[in-house]
């Protein structure tokens, strides 16, 4: 096989899974032990070996506070990050601060950063792939939650890195199940995808049509997943317990862990039976009595109750979004789950009432994302005969802009705009003879910068020293394909330019946050209107007279038709709105008129070319 | 031009050639320098006087033995064999055709081509989208564009300057699709006129300026044949130069009148009627108007003299000739109220019977002037001509009931008589 291999790598908060194409085809490359998805689970043995997948997890009760799962719940996070603590209760390994306050996980006397840890999983990924090319992988495309922002895609690609990949692209959870959903099949649907895993849930809508997949709207949680689900039924558990014998099992990491293999054991049980035996014998050992055993019966009524807001949440979202969006449910022709989690009843019921439709069967929910994964990294890459003309038109999901004077945030680059894109925005100094700006770059939907993540922060420095407000620096932000930023910013006269890859995400305390925003006073930046008004007064007194001296011609051309008369119509309005502007010397009226003036002079030298009268 | 059959082979300056590196002939020069980022035929630089027709078979034939150009089929580009050219009246810059990039030379030109029209285009020409279309059909043509523009579609392509210029066709796409979706934004864009023809109204506008040049020519043809037919008749005449002559001077004289040069106008009116007495009529009109002018401005000095009584004595000869010149005009001009001034002005100078026949052409022209029945009755009164006062003072009281010096006159006249 001389063609280029390419893959699809759906690295899930629980389970992960890798695809490839092959003679058009999607498949789920399955590993050495048949199983078609791999546990996310990482370990340290006692020996020092590192234990990836399905071995990891056979020794996690033995080996509870070295063994790594959710990491993706941690990566591209600060570990200030409330999130993060919230972790650091309920998982049993240890999670500390890293030098640049990013969270990370110790495990035998070693620090290792969360992206690391995802890379051992990707690696593992690889390593099935390879196996069954029989040759060497690079190039994959990887998944993560549409939700994600630009911190943990960043991580995510650096994960990618770390594990020898070349990650050609990072595409989102539900677009990547779309593209299986709707490949080669000549849909032409506007489809929801609810996407609900192990740690992440996302919703997006989609429109299907002549190969293109375009992503009208997409909201979500990434932390609100199946993890969830199961800490309710271990709370459950150790609170019984506790009741019972006074003991609290979380104490025990070992414990610990037995409980959540059996919480996630019983809710995938409860998705097929009523009810379940949890039985736990010799969970805990009291040293001067005997053992203590675990035995409870948990039915199917019993989790919905328990895990009955965490499904109201995700319906909430979906209709937000939808509110938001503009979109109405009438309009949806198909609803694809995805995720083990849409295997719960309660879940799938809950999705029926709320779309009013049965959701689309026609997709499996674990194997669904690798396979858009790898469906879009042979349609980059353009490997194998018969790729067909395929489109991916993303979306950023969140608002992305930077601090101004006062702590406010201005947003340049709205939520769901398609990406790539860029912005670019005209900003002023606050104070007379400032020589340095710190442009502060932000995500999210907060007017208030301090309510929104901090992407990142940069200083530009040598401005001339001049009044304040004249000094104009350029902000251009890039969002790549990936919905990675990128921001750069110029000192329009000098021409200075300073680039920077947002790297870090943070998520910081209030005090933190009022710290920053209090040492960026010196430096803040304001929004500064652009256009001179005199250079758009010419360019507008021109355009007028240019017109006016074609036009008799062009009357005696196309006067007598029906587009002519119409166009001899507009074109008067177009002059005498812009008269009225220079009269009232209104700048804005001027530049939203400037389009239309060219456009007019445009149409009228090619009408009078025509009859060799320009 | 449309009979001549369609040309087997047109010519291109292939990718990554070096023309400066290549020896060529001056006139070689002249010819690929002309080649360069198009495609065209031998026909077309005949057309374009690029090459006469007698030479290009050969200096072409010579550049592509030196491989400066390459001959290739005479479809237009874009496969676009069987419309007009897309690039018409383009010319591609050779940096942007060979810069190195993974492209070929049609992608380049559709890029080149959407980018450097972006500012001028509509949302609805950027998209290939219909004034009228619907937001469904907008989506079809974006995402038509899409898979032509978007980053993607070049996925790790090596684009040099080209990357930059498709982020801004896609980018200004998007806008465009945004804006033409959402109806409210729509709206508002429809609102600020659209002055761009769709490709049916531009098939329109073709035909309705094929129209208007047709008319144009065959109106200048009828001119230039009235001209040779007028050319011809003079020619059979013997009274030809003369009449030409007359012609002539009567077309500088109506030049001059236009310009405002009026005693130059009279000048050539006069000589004009030596040449042809037939257009005495035209001529003389010209030589009244700029007679009346002149009447105008010495009735004028004539008023300046009569206001002061030591010039008038001292004036008198002059002040009769001039009157007299002027009365000739204004007699000659039928002009009423030049023939009542004039007429009051012989009565200052003691020359009634004069004045009253001035008078009276004065109120021939117009019998509802009380002015010129008031000369004729003063004349008539200075004279002693009763009855003829009787009358003229009739009709000025009738026009004028009010007047006491009517009234009085009409006295006098109906005593006498």
């Amino acid at each position: 096989m001389s063609e280029e291999r390419v893959i699809g790598i759906d690295l899930g908060t629980t389970n992960s899974c890798v695809a490839t194409v092959e003679g058009g085809v999607p498949k789920v490359i399955a590993n050495r032990g048949s199983y078609k998805t791999t546990p996310s689970i990482v370990a340290i043995a006692e020996s020092g070996r590192r234990l990836v997948g399905h071995i990891a997890k056979r020794q996690a009760i033995t080996n509870a506070q070295n063994t790594v799962y959710a990491a993706k719940r941690l990566i591209g996070r600060k570990f200030a990050h409330p999130v993060v603590q919230q972790a650091r209760q309920v998982y049993p390994y240890k999670i500390v601060e890293g030098s640049t306050g990013d969270a990370r996980i110790e495990l035998r006397d070693k620090v290792y950063s969360v992206p690391e840890l995802s890379a051992m999983v990707l690696g593992e990924m690889k390593k099935v792939a390879e196996e069954y090319f029989g040759g060497p992988v690079e190039k994959a495309v990887v998944t993560i939650p549409a939700y994600f922002n630009d911190g943990q895609r960043q991580a995510t690609k650096d994960a990618g890195k770390i594990a020898g990949l070349d990650v050609i692209r990072i595409i989102n959870e539900p677009t990547a199940a779309a593209l299986a959903y709707g490949y080669k099949k000549n849909v032409k649907k506007r489809v929801a995808v609810f996407d609900l895993g192990g740690g992440t849930f996302d919703i997006s809508v989609l429109d299907i049509q002549d190969g293109v997949f375009e992503v009208l709207a997409t909201a979500g949680d990434t932390y609100l997943g199946g993890e969830d689900f199961d800490q309710r039924i271990v709370e459950w558990l150790v609170f019984g317990f506790a009741k019972e014998h006074k003991v609290d099992l979380r104490t025990d990491v070992m414990a610990l862990q037995r409980l959540r293999d059996a919480a996630e054991k019983a809710k995938m049980e409860l998705s097929v039976t009523a009810t379940t035996e949890i039985n736990l014998p010799f969970i805990m050992s009291t040293g001067k009595s005997d053992a203590l055993h675990l035995q409870r019966t948990l039915t199917r009524e019993k989790l919905e109750e328990m895990c009955g807001d965490l499904v109201e949440r995700c319906v909430e979202i979906c209709d937000r979004m939808l509110k938001e969006a503009k979109i109405r449910k009438e309009e949806l022709q198909d609803v694809i789950l995805v995720g083990g989690m849409t295997r719960m009843p309660k879940v799938q019921e809950s999705v029926r009432s709320y779309f009013a439709m049965e959701p689309s069967k026609n997709v499996h929910p674990d194997e669904v994302v690798a396979l858009g994964a790898a469906v879009q990294a042979a349609a980059l890459t353009k490997t194998g005969p018969g790729q067909p003309d395929l489109l991916l038109l993303d979306v950023t999901p969140h608002n992305l802009g930077i601090m101004i004077a006062g702590g406010y945030f201005n947003t340049l680059i709205p939520a769901n705009s398609t990406v790539p894109t860029s912005a670019s925005h005209v900003f002023t100094t606050t104070r007379d003879d400032q020589t340095a700006v710190k442009i502060v770059v932000l995500q999210g939907d907060s007017e208030i910068a301090s309510a929104n993540e901090l992407l990142g922060e940069f200083l530009l420095t040598g401005l001339p020293r001049a009044p304040r407000g004249s000094v104009e620096i350029d902000v251009t932000f890039d969002i790549s394909p990936d919905g990675i930023v990128a921001v750069s910013a110029r000192d329009r006269a000098t021409g200075a330019e300073q680039s920077i890859q947002v790297t870090a995400t943070n998520k910081l305390s209030e005090d933190e946050m009022k710290n920053i925003i209090k040492e960026n006073e010196a430096f803040a930046v304001a929004e500064k209107s652009q256009e001179a008004y005199g250079e758009l007064r010419t360019q507008a007194e021109r355009a007028v007279r240019e017109i006016e001296r074609l036009m008799p011609v062009v009357r005696e051309v196309i006067g007598a038709s029906d587009f002519g008369d119409d166009a001899l119509k507009k074109a008067q309005q177009v002059v005498e709105r812009a008269k009225r502007a220079i009269a009232m010397q209104d700048g804005d009226a001027l530049k939203g008129g400037r389009e239309q003036l060219e456009r007019t002079v445009v149409m009228f030298k090619g009408v009078a070319a025509k009859v060799g009268k320009s | 031009m449309s009979t001549t059959p369609e040309p087997e082979f047109a010519y291109e300056v292939g990718a990554g050639v070096d023309i400066t590196k290549l020896p060529l002939t001056p006139e070689e020069g002249v010819v690929v320098s002309r080649i360069l980022g198009r495609r065209v035929t031998a026909d077309d630089l005949v057309k374009e006087s690029v090459v006469p027709q007698a030479r290009a078979a050969s200096v072409l034939e010579s550049l592509v033995r030196k491989g400066a150009v390459l001959r290739v089929g005479a479809g237009r580009p874009g496969g676009h064999a069987a419309g007009p050219d897309p690039y018409k009246g383009i010319v591609f810059s050779m940096v942007d055709l060979s810069e190195p990039a993974d492209l070929t030379e049609d992608q380049r030109k559709r890029i080149l081509f959407f980018d450097m029209n972006l500012e001028s285009w509509s949302h609805y020409k950027l998209l290939g989208s219909k004034r009228t279309a619907t937001p469904a059909e907008v989506k079809v043509a974006y995402f038509k564009s899409s898979k032509e523009f978007h980053p993607d579609a070049f996925f790790r392509k090596n684009l040099g300057s080209f990357r930059e210029r498709l982020d801004r066709i896609f980018r200004a796409m998007k806008t465009a699709y945004d804006t033409l979706q959402d109806p409210q934004k729509r709206a508002k864009y429809d609102e600020t006129a659209i002055i761009e023809l769709t490709p049916e109204e531009e098939a329109e506008l073709e035909r309705l300026a094929a129209d208007k040049r047709k008319a144009d020519d065959a109106k200048r043809r009828d001119e230039r044949n009235a001209d040779r037919m007028k050319d011809q008749r003079l020619k059979r005449n013997p009274m030809a130069e003369r009449i030409k002559k007359a012609r002539d001077y009567l077309r500088m004289a109506e030049d001059a009148q236009r310009a405002g040069k009026l005693d130059e106008a009279a000048n050539h009116a006069r000589l004009a009627v030596g040449y042809d007495e037939s257009i005495k009529g035209k001529a003389d009109a010209i030589v009244l108007v700029a007679e009346r002018a002149r009447a105008a401005t010495m009735m004028k000095r004539i008023q300046q003299i009569i206001a002061s009584p030591s010039d008038m004595r001292d004036l008198a000869d002059e002040l009769n000739r001039v009157a007299d010149e002027v009365a000739e005009v204004a007699a000659r001009a039928n002009d009423g109220p030049l023939l009542c001034e004039v007429s009051s002005v012989l009565m200052k100078l003691k020359r009634p019977v004069r004045a009253a026949k001035l008078a009276q052409q004065a109120a021939d022209v117009d019998s509802r002037n009380p002015r010129a029945w008031e000369a004729l009755a003063e004349a008539a009164h200075a004279d002693s001509k009763w009855a003829i006062l009787l009358r003229a003072s009739d009709r000025w009281l009738q026009l004028e009931p009010g007047n006491a010096r009517a009234k009085e006159l009409h006295k006098v006249g109906k005593r006498q008589t």
